[in-house]
């Protein structure tokens, strides 16, 4: 799955320590998540949508979906 | 166990390194005085008390294994629990081998201890392996 963590954290100028620590993660998940080596699970994707202030669909985009968009 | 004091995942990660460093400590000092008096000890209750007596630090690092994964983020703790599958799974086959070529086929004795100790270092090298993943 595709994210913008990494473009919404540079954004608002954290590090991604500072970003684990508002998330309460270590920063090892931070850093899979950037790499889109690591998909969150529902109560984190959340948590990470509320404190970016963005829809979840905003923030992760699932490869299915680009797939079908170029589809049609 | 749900009643937890609710830490930083990093927080959670030193409090489990220092209770792991403490017991491991406390284990070798219990498995040398043991050791010691086992060899003068007559069999009986007292020498069952002093040959399971070390496992007491172990069973506490267990038990703060649990908590650590209990307070770890959902990452550390997707890694830990696969590698610890992994180590069940490979240790119980090896077992399961091994206990078959010993029965059957004359190989050497091997102390049940020991598997205690290679499900440690499957799980250890399993989490080495899966962090990479990550990375």
């Amino acid at each position: 799955m595709k994210n913008r963590i990494r473009v919404l954290r540079a954004e608002r100028r954290w590090t991604q320590a500072e970003l684990a620590e508002r998330l309460n993660v270590s920063r090892q998940t931070i850093n899979a998540l950037e790499a889109e080596k690591y998909d969150p699970s529902l109560p984190l994707a959340f948590s990470i949508a509320r404190l970016f202030g963005r829809p979840l669909e905003e923030i992760f985009l699932y490869a299915g979906d680009e797939n079908s968009a170029r589809e049609t | 166990m749900s009643t937890l004091p609710r830490i930083s995942p990093e927080r959670a990660k030193r409090h489990y390194q220092t209770q792991l460093m403490a017991g491991m400590g406390i284990y070798v000092v219990a498995i040398l005085t043991c050791a010691h008096y086992l060899k003068s000890t007559s069999p009986g209750p007292l020498k069952v008390t002093l040959a399971v007596l070390p496992t007491l630090p172990v069973i506490w690092i267990m038990w703060s294994l649990v908590v650590y994964l209990k307070r770890a983020d959902e990452l550390e703790r997707r890694v830990h629990t696969e590698a610890l599958s992994i180590a069940a799974g490979a240790v119980a086959l090896f077992t399961l081998v091994y206990g078959f070529l010993e029965e059957f086929a004359a190989f050497p004795h091997v102390a049940a201890w020991w598997y205690f100790v290679a499900i440690d270092m499957v799980w250890g090298a399993s989490c080495c392996v899966l962090w990479r993943r990550y990375k």
